[in-house]
């Protein structure tokens, strides 16, 4: 399972309300074809938390945080300060996603494919 | 970073820091960071269920998970809401470097300006929260 979750540490996020539920959903949908996570830790889950947090100006990702007893991989996805939009907000999450799943063997297509279908689920695309 | 909470308050928690520095001590010289005057770099978080407030709570900033920098603490409660709830969100505002007694005013503080604005204490309030 994936999840997603924001966390607002001093500066705010507008645009998690709105697409939160279509970020995870998407997510969901691909984890099974995410091999290079799945075969080393089958039973595991991935967690990203969208941070946004006062003074940041680029995006960063960092992690994992891994922990054995709850089963789960925890990264932060560091989110500039200023965003203009949320297709901005959109390229920026998946940006970072795709930093992060890179090291499980999916590629950028599948990543802006990713991308395409949380676009399409909120009617932005 | 700056905060308002930096100002007098710091000062405030230097001087406890230096007053109280023999008491409560933990460890290797080091004040326990439950000691009252005990500073740390502090913040208040707000956890929000489903767009509705759910607790408040102090967190020590400078307990985070190394390789993401995320609070530990506020991961740990995140996780065992999310089990339960669909949308849970947390809040952090940084209170800079304080006194634990200084947080957990500043903890209450909040409380109670959302109590006098909605009546309601948070479910993950209400066993120690008692409003004025």
């Amino acid at each position: 399972m994936v999840r997603f979750t924001s966390l607002e540490w001093g500066a705010k996020n507008p645009y998690h309300s709105e697409t939160h539920r279509a970020i995870r959903e998407t997510l969901n949908a691909h984890f099974p074809t995410w091999k290079g996570f799945l075969k080393r830790k089958p039973d595991y889950d991935v967690w990203f938390y969208a941070v946004s947090k006062q003074g940041v100006t680029n995006l960063e990702v960092k992690g994992p945080d891994i922990s054995r007893r709850h089963k789960e991989y925890v990264y932060g996805i560091y989110l500039p300060e200023a965003i203009a939009d949320v297709h901005e907000y959109l390229d920026l999450v998946f940006a970072g996603i795709g930093q992060v799943v890179a090291e499980f063997g999916v590629g950028a297509e599948e990543v802006a494919q990713m991308k395409e279908e949380c676009k399409a689920r909120l009617g932005l695309s | 970073m700056r905060t308002a909470a930096q100002g007098g308050e710091a000062a405030d928690a230097a001087r406890a820091a230096t007053q109280g520095g023999e008491a409560a001590v933990h460890g290797a010289g080091q004040p326990h960071k439950n000691a009252n005057h005990a500073v740390s770099h502090f913040g208040i978080y707000e956890i929000k269920v489903n767009g509705e407030t759910y607790k408040f709570g102090k967190a020590d900033l400078d307990r985070v998970t190394q390789s993401s920098g995320l609070p530990t603490r506020l991961h740990q409660q995140v996780r065992r809401l999310s089990k339960t709830y669909d949308d849970v969100r947390p809040e952090i505002v940084d209170l800079g470097y304080i006194t634990t007694q200084q947080a957990k005013q500043a903890e209450r503080a909040a409380l109670q300006r959302y109590y006098e604005t909605t009546r309601r204490i948070p479910p993950g309030n209400q066993k120690s929260f008692r409003p004025d």
